[in-house]
């Protein structure tokens, strides 16, 4: 299973949108705003480079199923 | 001997005898019609034959079957004669639908058995997951829509994992492996983040497992949210009206539980952008701030500078006219010292006259004058000698004459 499991997308996701709402917000000071910029570029590469994986991975699962056999 | 019997007699005992011969008759009913609100009568019929039916409108409505000519029915009840008219009949206790009418009630009753005890609640339907990590889908890799979901999941979200319970999805058989799927996914409920139910569309026979019993309970009892599309019919299976979402096609499934990836790093994109540019406002507010408190630095620093030069300004202009003061006087002392000069050389002048002439005056009354007349002055040890008493012998004394001085001692 690879180290980076897609579920943390949606908190990488939402990371983002804080950040982004956060920076709209005009009273931060310039430096904490610097530093949330440089996350969310971090933020939005991360997602692109998960995102732009392409293989797809389906595992089968098969039960037997028996038909009843009368005696 | 045979039995005679009247006719009562005998329309008596023949019911007696008929009603222990329970009988089930299928045919086509026909001539249906209710007589004074409580009687219906109606035949059964095939090609060759006929029998006449008859039930009490309430009996009819319990079976809950809406009776009309044509509906293929089979008929429950025992065989008997009319009291007054010694008529043959069946007399119905009960009727089933046959056919496709009966899968149309079944599906009716289960429907309104199951949104009764709540299996359709919207409240207690679960939200999917935003990014799923695995996809559990439950359909038969024979049908349409097996190829269809896949696609579509591969598409927009290929980095879900899918899990594929196979199972049958048609006619009966469907049912129990169904069922089994979704004990699967219950006995593992870590193993997927949202279930698929699909298959595409089809007659009642077809979808009998999607409007089972057991299997909509299996969807509502799903630890996992199901998301369940059964494509293309415009009726609804009841475990599509069970599930946590129900999609309108096996496509439309595979759309609701994943997000498109295209769409989002368009909208990744529009974020840093906006992100950017939030940061080139601030970078650029700042930046006004800065101009702003330098400018204003600037000016606090002219405004003193000036007062400083004005101040010094001032001083240069005071300090003149100070010079000047001290030029004049300069002057006025010069002045007054020059005429203060004079003054005194005039009167030293005057003085020095008046000197001289004291001076002659004491010349003449002085001793030199008498000195050169002849006259001599004695001394004794500096002291003018004025009488004879003041000497001794042996005195040392000094003789001053006109022009000069005799040492003497007395004798």
């Amino acid at each position: 299973m690879a180290t980076k499991s897609p579920k943390q997308l949606s908190n990488l996701f939402e990371e983002l949108e804080t950040i982004t709402s956060e920076l709209d917000q005009e009273n931060i000071d310039l430096d904490e705003s610097l530093k949330k910029f440089e996350r969310g570029l971090e933020l939005a590469a991360e997602l692109k480079s998960r995102l732009k994986e392409v293989d797809q991975k389906v595992e089968k699962i098969k039960k037997k199923f028996e038909e009843d056999v009368e005696a | 001997m045979m039995k005679v019997y009247t006719p009562s007699e005998f329309v008596h005992s023949m019911r007696g005898v008929l009603h222990e011969y329970p009988v089930a008759i299928q045919g086509e009913a026909s001539g249906f019609n209710i007589n004074q609100g409580r009687l219906v009568f109606f035949e059964l019929k095939d090609e060759s034959s006929r029998v006449q039916c008859f039930m009490l409108a309430h009996e009819l409505e319990r079976t809950g079957i809406e009776l009309e000519d044509g509906k293929e029915i089979r008929v429950l009840g025992h065989p008997s004669l009319f009291v007054r008219s010694g008529g043959f009949h069946v007399k119905v206790k009960d009727i089933q639908l046959v056919g496709k009418g009966a899968l149309q009630k079944a599906f009716e009753e289960l429907k309104a058995k199951l949104e009764k005890e709540g299996l359709f609640d919207e409240a207690r339907k679960r939200p999917t997951p935003d990014f799923p990590e695995t996809i559990g889908l439950i359909t038969s890799s024979d049908a349409a829509a097996y190829t269809d979901v896949l696609r579509i999941l591969k598409n927009r979200y290929p980095l879900a994992r899918v899990i594929h319970f196979e199972s049958r999805v048609q006619g009966l058989e469907a049912i129990p492996q169904v069922a089994e799927a979704f004990r699967y996914f219950n006995e593992h409920p870590k193993s997927a983040d949202v279930l698929i139910l699909t298959r595409g569309g089809g007659s009642l026979e077809d979808l009998q497992a999607f409007n089972n019993e057991d299997v909509c309970r299996a969807v509502f009892s799903s630890k996992i949210p199901v998301v369940c599309g059964v494509g293309h019919e415009r009726d609804v299976t009841l475990a599509e009206l069970v599930a946590d979402v129900r999609a309108s096609t096996p496509s439309n499934a595979a759309e609701r539980v994943t997000p498109d990836s295209a769409e989002l790093l368009q909208r990744i994109d529009a974020r840093t952008r906006a992100l950017s540019h939030m940061i080139d406002g601030r970078v650029s507010d700042v930046s006004h701030e800065v101009r702003h408190s330098a400018t204003q630095l600037e000016d606090a620093f002219r405004v003193r500078r000036d007062r400083m030069v004005h101040a010094v300004d001032r001083f240069t202009v005071t300090s003149s006219r100070l010079a000047e003061h001290l030029a004049l006087f300069r002057e006025r002392v010069t002045h007054a010292q020059t005429g203060l000069a004079a003054r005194m050389q005039t009167l030293l002048d005057i003085q020095r006259k008046k000197f001289e002439h004291r001076l002659s005056l004491l010349r003449s009354l002085g001793p030199r004058q008498t000195l050169a007349r002849g006259y001599s002055i004695t001394m004794l040890r500096g002291k003018a000698v004025s009488s004879v008493k003041h000497v001794l012998p042996g005195d040392s004394l000094t003789t001053r004459l006109k022009d000069g001085e005799i040492e003497s001692s007395v004798r």
